[in-house]
């Protein structure tokens, strides 16, 4: 018997949150559940302010452990402190996180299995401005070839605001991808069930074509369905996919993308993400949807505002409605 | 007393050097690193006597072993305490399946809580650990003990988990770090000076500093002995291979085979 929980929906509430974005919602719900878990830690390195936790900080002194730019010992400190028992949970940009820390992540989460969350910030391409030391678009690849890691990327702050409790209740090793910037467009615009590891519909119109996304380029697919006729919007559905569990995410992305002729998916990445998990799918099912794969190209590309990147790598409003319009044509 | 005291340390640190011989002889052509093994050992025998952090289990947690291909140690260790019976760890020494490793697997149900080996981690992971204890006021009676090596200080997370400690003042830790003179295939980058520009470093930290004959148990209860405010650090210099002529300084025998005729020979040679 598979649990499912039910996600309920504010639309005040989400309004105001996707205005602050990601980040800053972050930290307001730690801040939030430090109520809930009395003894939860908050580890950073010398982000504070990047993540929203200055607030936790003021607060909660105590409880939060600024390790300095040591995004290394960070991570092995903070994991020390869960395996002595303690709740915690460890964040800094995720360049930084997941590649500086890359071995930490995987002697601690991976290969001990303990029940950190990590939390990459500003992955992606939202930093593009600041060149590609600052941005990430190699994390979900490492973070799933890492065994026992759970990778959840939030589709907008309002699902990171509802999700983050129950993150925190499962008390297992966990990668969270923060991506985008300031703002983040809605996605959920009603209440969702979640078993945690299953694509979540978004849209559920046709079989002629599945869009598959993730992360913050997810309210870019929304946008584009938005300004879309109905003529095509009717012929296709929209699916996220916010937690990869390493043993029961295959099976499912494996069942969905049988049930359609077409496949879009969009992630934030390079491929070995959770791209390599869809195309895995298109081997397993009987069926041959047509793939068309919108992520990160294996080169560094041409930097500049998290928009121009990426609409250079087809996750932009006007790149996903023209791809519809082809496939679907 | 203390000299019964000492007596006993000597006496347990020659018991536990025989057990890491055992197993590593049993490690066959597969080696063991010996050097490394033998020379915390005068130091785990001094804090588990003040300790007792392998009376069982629940208080092994809170020994760690950052070292950890000096894990022969850790094994005579859990032997010698009857966690586990010598038998098991050399039967199954670096086999396949086995628990008992080149490198300690985290194992609760043996009290190890890390597994080390990656070096620098289990020093970071330590410090989370009495950060936690400190917080939770959980085991309030025994500090965090930590061994790690003087080649393991090339690490920088020693050196980032090192500003942690200082910063955070982490007093219920002890880190003793074992300047046995070599790291894997060359001296110690620290033995040049004879560790005094490492000392002048770590002093500038908040620490509780010492500079001590690291297989000397009198001088280690001294210093461990002391009740202090901070941290403590312990720069204890120590023989690699201590205990053995075939293996004293002779950084061949940092990962070694030990045949059975040069077991033989050193058993002999002590009865």
């Amino acid at each position: 018997m598979i649990s499912k929980y039910l996600i309920e929906y504010n639309p005040k509430e989400s309004r105001k949150l996707n205005i602050i974005g990601l980040r800053a919602t972050y930290g307001l719900t730690l801040m939030k559940l430090k109520e809930e878990f009395n003894d939860l830690a908050v580890f950073t390195a010398d982000t504070s302010t990047s993540a929203g936790l200055d607030r936790f900080r003021q607060s909660y002194p105590d409880s939060f452990f600024d390790v300095g730019i040591a995004e290394q010992a960070m991570i092995a400190i903070a994991a020390g402190y869960v395996a002595n028992g303690g709740t915690a949970i460890a964040s800094t940009f995720a360049p930084f996180l997941m590649l500086r820390g890359a071995e930490q992540i995987r002697l601690s989460l991976g290969y001990m299995k303990l029940p950190l969350i990590v939390t990459g910030l500003a992955s992606g391409l939202a930093l593009g401005y600041l060149g590609y030391t600052h941005c990430c678009i190699e994390d979900t690849a490492l973070a799933l070839s890492i065994p026992n890691i759970f990778l959840y990327t939030p589709s907008d702050s309002y699902e990171l605001k509802s999700i983050l409790p129950y993150i925190i209740k499962m008390k297992r090793p966990c990668y969270i991808r923060l991506t985008g910037s300031s703002k983040t467009k809605a996605v959920h615009k009603s209440e969702f069930e979640t078993d945690f590891f299953s694509p979540i519909p978004i849209h559920k119109g046709g079989d002629d074509l599945l869009i598959l996304s993730t992360g913050i380029v997810s309210g870019n697919v929304n946008e584009a369905l938005k300004q879309l006729d109905e003529s095509y919007t009717k012929r296709l559905s929209h699916y996220i996919l916010p937690f990869i569990d390493q043993e029961k995410t295959q099976g499912e992305i494996t069942q969905l993308v049988g049930k359609y002729k077409n496949i879009i998916f969009n992630e934030e990445a390079l491929y070995g993400g959770i791209a390599s998990l869809v195309t895995k799918a298109l081997l397993d099912c009987k069926s041959k949807p047509k793939l068309l794969l919108n992520i990160h190209p294996n080169n560094y590309i041409e930097c500049g505002s998290h928009d121009f990147m990426l609409s250079q790598i087809n996750l932009g409003v006007e790149n996903i409605k023209e791809q519809v319009v082809r496939v679907l044509s | 007393m203390k000299s019964k005291e000492v007596d006993y340390l000597k006496d347990r640190s020659s018991k536990l050097r025989l057990h890491c011989l055992e197993i590593a002889n049993h490690a066959g052509d597969k080696a063991a690193h010996i050097g490394g093994a033998l020379s915390c050992i005068d130091f785990i025998v001094t804090a588990d006597y003040l300790w007792k952090f392998s009376s069982s289990k629940e208080n092994l947690k809170s020994f760690i072993l950052s070292k950890g291909h000096a894990c022969l140690s850790l094994y005579a260790l859990l032997a010698d305490s009857g966690i586990i019976d010598l038998q098991s760890i050399k039967n199954t020494f670096e086999l396949d399946g086995s628990k008992f490793l080149g490198h300690p697997c985290r194992n609760e149900d043996l009290g190890i809580v890390f597994s080390t080996g990656s070096l620098g981690n289990g020093m970071a992971h330590a410090a989370g650990m009495a950060l936690e204890n400190r917080l939770s006021n959980r085991n309030k009676s025994s500090p965090t003990i930590c061994i790690v090596g003087d080649g393991e200080c090339n690490e920088g997370i020693v050196w980032e988990t090192f500003e942690f400690i200082s910063n955070k003042n982490i007093s219920n830790m002890i880190v003793f770090i074992d300047c046995n003179g070599w790291q894997q295939t060359q001296p110690s980058l620290y033995a040049s000076d004879k560790y005094r520009s490492l000392y002048q470093r770590l002093n500038t930290y908040n620490f509780d500093l010492h500079f001590v004959d690291g297989n000397d148990h009198n001088a280690l209860l001294s210093v461990l002995n002391k009740q202090e405010e901070k941290a403590k650090v312990i720069l204890g210099i120590t023989k690699k291979g201590k205990g053995f002529d075939l293996f004293e300084d002779n950084n061949d025998w940092h990962h070694g085979i030990l045949t059975d005729h040069q077991y033989q020979n050193l058993i002999n040679n002590i009865t």
